[in-house]
């Protein structure tokens, strides 16, 4: 659906992996939300 | 489609690599090799087949249910991978050049020649980095 591997869903689902903005995107529109309600930015 | 037939051509490279590797360990053992040789041949082909086969088994799965074979994070990880096996592998062999420049002398042959030293360290290395290389994407990879 958004043209990534399996384990690649997984790694973000764990935070183990930071899509790119790209890949955000897609994620947000397949999920038919927005990248704000999707991801919340935490600064170490 | 095209991920289908990407997944079948390195399925085939993996099975002909599995394949071929038990050469070595039939070869030693025709013509009468050492015992740890051929253990070590048998161990090696051993390892390769069963890498080879949990990780097609895992791409087929994938292929089959239509992911892609390379993505953005494969990319990200074959370099970090790259990176990690290059310095691994160097830091092993600038420890025998400091273990070799402190007189140690080589088993059954202490008249070894520079050339044959370094040839060996060389393929020495490259062993290394193809070891850790694949050890850390088969981790990463299928984690």
């Amino acid at each position: 659906m958004v043209g990534v591997r399996r384990e690649t869903i997984l790694a973000i689902e764990k935070e183990k992996y930071s899509p790119s903005l790209e890949l955000a995107y897609k994620i947000a529109k397949a999920l038919r939300t927005t990248l704000d309600e999707l991801y919340v930015f935490e600064e170490e | 489609m095209k991920e289908r037939i990407k997944f079948a051509l390195v399925a085939a490279m993996l099975m002909t690599l599995a394949g071929l590797s038990w050469l070595l360990p039939i070869r030693y053992v025709i013509e009468g090799g050492s015992a740890a040789g051929i253990t070590l041949a048998l161990l090696l082909s051993a390892v390769i087949t069963c890498l080879s086969v949990v990780y097609i088994r895992h791409e087929h799965r994938n292929a089959r249910e239509g992911y892609p074979l390379m993505d953005e994070r494969s990319a990200a990880l074959r370099t970090q991978t790259g990176n990690y096996a290059f310095f691994i592998s160097a830091a092993i062999v600038l420890s025998l050049f400091a273990f070799s420049l402190s007189g140690i002398d080589f088993p059954g042959n202490s008249e070894m020649q520079a050339g044959e030293v370094l040839f060996a360290v060389m393929i020495m290395m490259v062993c290394v980095y193809l070891g850790v290389w694949t050890l850390l994407t088969f981790k990463w990879r299928l984690d």
